[in-house]
């Protein structure tokens, strides 16, 4: 997006399955580019050899092993339950609209 | 009796020796919100039903465990999942959505007699500075009206300033309890990452976002932490740690402590009247026999830059779920992929697509190694700053944001300039390191925070120092009018 295409906004905003009206993918540009320039900066910096650091995990620090558990079912929330704030549900499935529009050849 | 002048543990010990029933509790938190929240909009949900195990308050005799919390009114912000009242998280996209499960704080929270009084407003996903992106609405500052309360967890803050609730529940990712702490004149704090399970909590920033206390007062929101702390084996990432009093070294002296301060904090872009505040209060620190030491982040420059990557990417990811096919909210269309694409255009506010778009790119093919691996090297060397300072420091004393409380409306057309707001308070997000923020005094009427940082797991000793603070001052006792 810094190169300042608008068609560039756009593919973004497919790839996070968001449209935009032409007038918001301009405004977003605007305010996208002066972010992007803005951090921009982490770029004087020296990065060789750095390790990334993806967030401090205590359980690595207390105990180098991924938290594991025994492979045993419980019970868990109820399938009603879990249904109650489906948009459109068939008691047992959430139901969408087809994955192509039904008219189409 | 005057509630609003007990603390949380006067309150409860009146509970338990029948000196105060819970009843009249309640009665006066719920005075308290009709008389402001009308004004302030600091719950977007309220229910004074009692909870409690079958309903009926709880006796520490009836219960098998300590009661820490009896009768304590708690708001809950509005992105930690509750059985009952919604979990909306400021956000049309969740408008309707009621959890089918509550978090593990919660859970805790009930277990120790507390009662959830309502949800309080947020920024939309947690994404902002100041209440201003919630669906609901903005929360309003309490201390002037046409002032923002901060942000994400404003509605926390607000609720707790203007006496709602003696105690409220925030998140925070980049600031998001200390920052509206700062500008409410309250307490809040942000603990080490893993100390409080994040099951429950919806998702923005999975490696950066904390659930945390806020009330008036570092005792206060230390009995808080006492009950939600600890390890969940819902969370992966929380900490196996035996969880530990953090309020027994709550009256330790600080003589000897090692206070530092950064003079790259005391300066512009930090307006003078804040920074005069902040130096009086590390007086305060020095009169009470702690040592002052100067030292340097050199990193924190970055540190803005670094956050305002790597959190938009979580988040892209964190916010993918919502499509309209499992939370309530689902536009019409004709097809699947439009039914995502039409429900997330439509409720989804601006700055939440502004930040995914960002993070979609950052992380995109031929991009990710550009933007969002670089900023997890900036993580690193901003981690490895805190290391080095803490070698030399017990603590790190700064404000806790660079300029008093915003007008509502004033900052939320120029995004940069709103992420700025959060140049002192992300790198303890970064690097997972706990952070709190005390009232230290007022610019103009409008309420300054100071900050204090400490290593991993250092929460007893945060709470101590701001404890003592607030023996030698009295500006968390100020309340507005």
């Amino acid at each position: 997006m810094s190169s300042s295409s608008l068609f560039a906004t756009k593919r973004v905003a497919e790839l996070a399955r968001l449209e935009l009206s032409s007038a918001e993918a301009i405004r977003i540009q605007t305010e996208l580019t002066s972010i992007l320039q803005f951090v921009e900066v982490i770029n004087e910096l020296d990065l060789e050899g750095v390790e990334p650091f993806f967030g401090f995990r205590a359980a690595m620090a207390d105990a180098p092993k991924s938290p594991l558990r025994n492979d045993l079912s419980a019970a868990s929330v109820s399938r009603d339950r879990m249904l109650s704030n489906a948009p459109v549900s068939d008691g047992q499935f959430y139901l969408v609209p087809p994955v192509f529009d039904s008219t189409a050849e | 009796m005057n509630l609003a002048e007990l603390s949380v543990s006067e309150i409860v010990q009146a509970i338990e020796t029948d000196a105060l029933t819970t009843a009249q509790c309640l009665d006066h938190f719920r005075a308290q919100t009709a008389a402001w929240n009308p004004r302030i909009n600091a719950l977007i949900e309220i229910d004074y039903s009692e909870f409690g195990f079958g309903n009926q308050p709880l006796t520490p005799a009836e219960a098998d465990r300590p009661l820490d919390l009896l009768g304590i009114p708690i708001a809950v912000k509005v992105g930690i999942c509750t059985r009952r009242l919604k979990t909306t998280a400021g956000s049309s996209m969740l408008r309707d959505f009621v959890s089918p499960y509550e978090a593990t704080v919660i859970t805790k929270l009930l277990r120790a007699g507390a009662i959830v009084i309502g949800k309080a407003n947020m920024d939309e996903f947690a994404m902002g500075s100041s209440t201003e992106t919630s669906f609901f609405g903005p929360t309003r500052n309490p201390w002037d009206l046409s002032r923002v309360p901060g942000g994400s967890s404003g509605g926390s803050a607000a609720a707790v300033a203007a006496g709602l609730v003696p105690l409220a529940l925030g998140s925070d990712t980049g600031g998001s309890i200390r920052q509206p702490a700062a500008f409410c004149g309250i307490t809040g704090l942000k603990p080490t990452y893993g100390l409080v399970s994040r099951y429950g909590l919806i998702a923005f920033a999975s490696s950066l976002d904390q659930i945390g206390p806020m009330g008036r007062t570092a005792e206060d929101i230390g009995v808080l932490l006492n009950v939600i702390a600890g390890h969940d084996p819902f969370d992966a990432t929380s900490s196996p740690r035996s969880p530990t009093n953090y309020l027994t070294n709550l009256n330790a002296d600080l003589s000897g402590k090692r206070i530092g301060y950064c003079r790259s904090q005391l300066q512009a872009p930090v307006s003078p009247q804040i920074t005069n505040v902040i130096e009086q209060a590390l007086s305060v620190f020095e009169s009470l026999g702690a040592e002052l030491v100067s030292l340097d982040l050199p990193h924190e420059r970055y540190a803005v830059a670094a956050y305002y990557l790597i959190a938009p990417s979580e988040a892209s990811s964190n916010l993918s779920r919502y499509d309209g096919v499992h939370y309530t909210t689902r536009a019409d269309a004709e097809d699947l992929d439009q039914t995502y694409t039409k429900t997330r255009s439509q409720h989804f506010g601006d700055e939440v697509k502004r930040r995914i778009l960002l993070g979609t790119y950052a992380l995109s093919s031929g991009y990710y190694d550009q933007y969002y691996l670089r900023a997890s090297k900036v993580r690193r060397l901003i981690q490895q700053d805190y290391d080095r300072a803490f070698a030399k420091v017990d603590l790190i004393a700064g404000p806790t944001t660079p300029t008093p409380p915003f007008g509502l409306g004033q900052q939320i057309d120029d995004p940069l300039q709103m992420y700025l707001a959060d140049v002192f308070t992300v790198s303890a997000n970064l690097a997972g390191i706990p952070a709190i923020s005390v009232p230290a005094g007022f610019v103009d009427g409008l309420p300054v925070g100071l900050q204090l940082q400490g290593p991993a797991f250092s929460e007893s000793l945060l709470l101590n120092v701001a404890h003592q603070f607030q023996t030698a001052t009295a500006w968390h006792r100020r309340r507005p009018q």
